[in-house]
């Protein structure tokens, strides 16, 4: 029985060794594919390659370093609680994560903010993105996003860097800028396709 | 109607729309595999903005994390897979959202044959309101929604060419027994009722009238039966 079944195992293992091999020992996607299995190691990993742009995406969003941390966390142990439904055919796993780290803390803008005097806010150009949109060229300095980004009209990248840093919806963004909503929606289609081609994204 | 919608698929993708928005893009996501495919390299696209934000968490945060994780059941593989599930733990009127999502797939121009109004946990078809049905399906309807902390929503669907509107207020704040809520439209800085809900009523639908030049619809909280003009405003939306 013991001799018959050695050889077997002797072979999954091999094969276990050669997949981690194979693959980038921290590539979110095959790491999330582990998680979705119950692996908790794997998401430890999963934690360290990810939780530095979660956390920095959210801060910019929420501003508040103490607010950022609570959801980064939520965002994180939902990460692990729904790695099952995550699909690989369908996008990489740092895109699926960050899309639900953007739409938590936008959530969490959008719900403390009471929708009236948000939108007034808006509406009389009162809010200050300036400081959104400074902050995150900054950081863009050493990276392409910044090169593409500098590819794009004026309106396309301000209406790209708005919504996504500053977590405004694209009526507020058309608000603040002074464009109007079919213009608005169609800088950002647009925009974020020149985008992809520049960073020559594929799925 | 279906290349209208597509043009959200850049908002969509920064995640710069608004809960019901998001409801009918995934609807015509879901019957369109090229849009599906457009889709999936604008997030792509997206995500690559993140790789600028990295900032090291507290330490403590991962001890946190990985224990809360330790003790959280995974959910199991569902019909929801693929879907990023950030929002859909979310608290009450999520839920209500989704179910006045048909209602909205209307005013956003997708078409569809069957449609209801649901609000507060009770579905009340627009087929047995004839006169709600014929505002929502108006060619020219425009839906706004406001949400507050604590799961209350405000939504207007207003057709200038009817010159009427609809207003559904779901799980406001609590109001004492001799209070209401009070709806009005302001034209310029004219604030003109638009009608009172019932004493101590925190969800309800009202039908407008006259809102063609009305900038704002807006709700405030008054002696039950109302008042001339409105104390304080609870909320506003812009129409």
């Amino acid at each position: 029985m013991g001799a018959r079944h050695d050889p077997a195992e002797a072979s999954g293992r091999a094969r276990l060794e050669s997949v981690s091999i194979g693959a980038p020992p921290d590539d979110p996607d095959a790491l999330l594919v582990r998680v979705a299995r119950g692996d908790e190691r794997a998401f430890e990993r999963l934690y360290d390659a990810v939780a530095p742009r979660v956390f920095g995406l959210v801060r910019r969003i929420l501003r508040d370093p103490a607010q950022a941390e609570e959801v980064a966390q939520e965002v994180l142990v939902d990460v692990w609680r729904t790695a099952t439904r995550f699909d690989p055919d369908k996008g990489s796993a740092t895109s699926w994560i960050f899309t639900i780290a953007h739409r938590r803390a936008v959530d969490r803008v959008r719900s403390e903010q009471a929708g009236a005097d948000r939108m007034r806010a808006v509406a009389t150009s009162e809010v200050p993105y300036d400081d959104v949109v400074e902050e995150a060229t900054a950081h863009l300095e050493r990276l392409q996003v910044r090169r593409c980004l500098n590819g794009l009209t004026e309106v396309q990248r301000e209406a790209i860097t708005m919504a996504y840093y500053g977590g405004y919806t694209y009526r507020e963004v058309a608000s603040l800028l002074k464009v109007g909503l079919p213009a608005i929606k169609t800088r950002m289609r647009d925009g974020l396709i020149r985008l992809r081609d520049c960073l020559g994204v594929t799925v | 109607m279906a290349t209208d919608i597509h043009t959200l698929a850049g908002a969509y993708a920064l995640d710069a729309v608004t809960d019901i928005e998001r409801a009918a893009f995934d609807r015509h996501v879901a019957e369109c595999p090229s849009c599906a495919q457009e889709l999936a390299e604008l997030r792509e696209t997206v995500a690559r903005l993140t790789d600028s934000s990295s900032v090291a968490p507290p330490a403590s945060m991962k001890h946190a994390v990985l224990a809360t994780a330790a003790r959280t059941r995974q959910v199991s593989p569902s019909r929801l897979a693929g879907s990023p599930a950030g929002r859909r733990t979310g608290r009450g009127w999520r839920g209500w959202m989704a179910a006045a999502a048909a209602a909205v797939v209307i005013a956003l121009g997708a078409g569809l044959g069957g449609y209801a109004i649901a609000h507060h946990g009770n579905a009340a078809t627009t087929a047995a309101n004839p006169e709600i049905a014929r505002i929502v399906t108006a060619s020219d309807a425009r839906l706004e929604v406001t949400t507050m902390p604590g799961g209350s929503a405000v939504s207007v669907i207003v057709s200038p060419s009817l010159n009427e509107g609809v207003a559904i207020l779901s799980n406001m704040p609590k109001v004492r027994a001799d209070q209401s809520y009070q709806l009005w439209l302001v034209h310029g800085t004219t604030p003109v009722s638009a009608g009172v809900m019932a004493a101590g009523a925190t969800s309800g639908t009202r039908i407008l009238t006259d809102v063609r030049g009305a900038g704002e619809f807006a709700i405030s909280v008054e002696p039950a039966g109302g008042a001339a003009a409105p104390g304080s405003v609870l909320a506003s939306v812009p129409i």
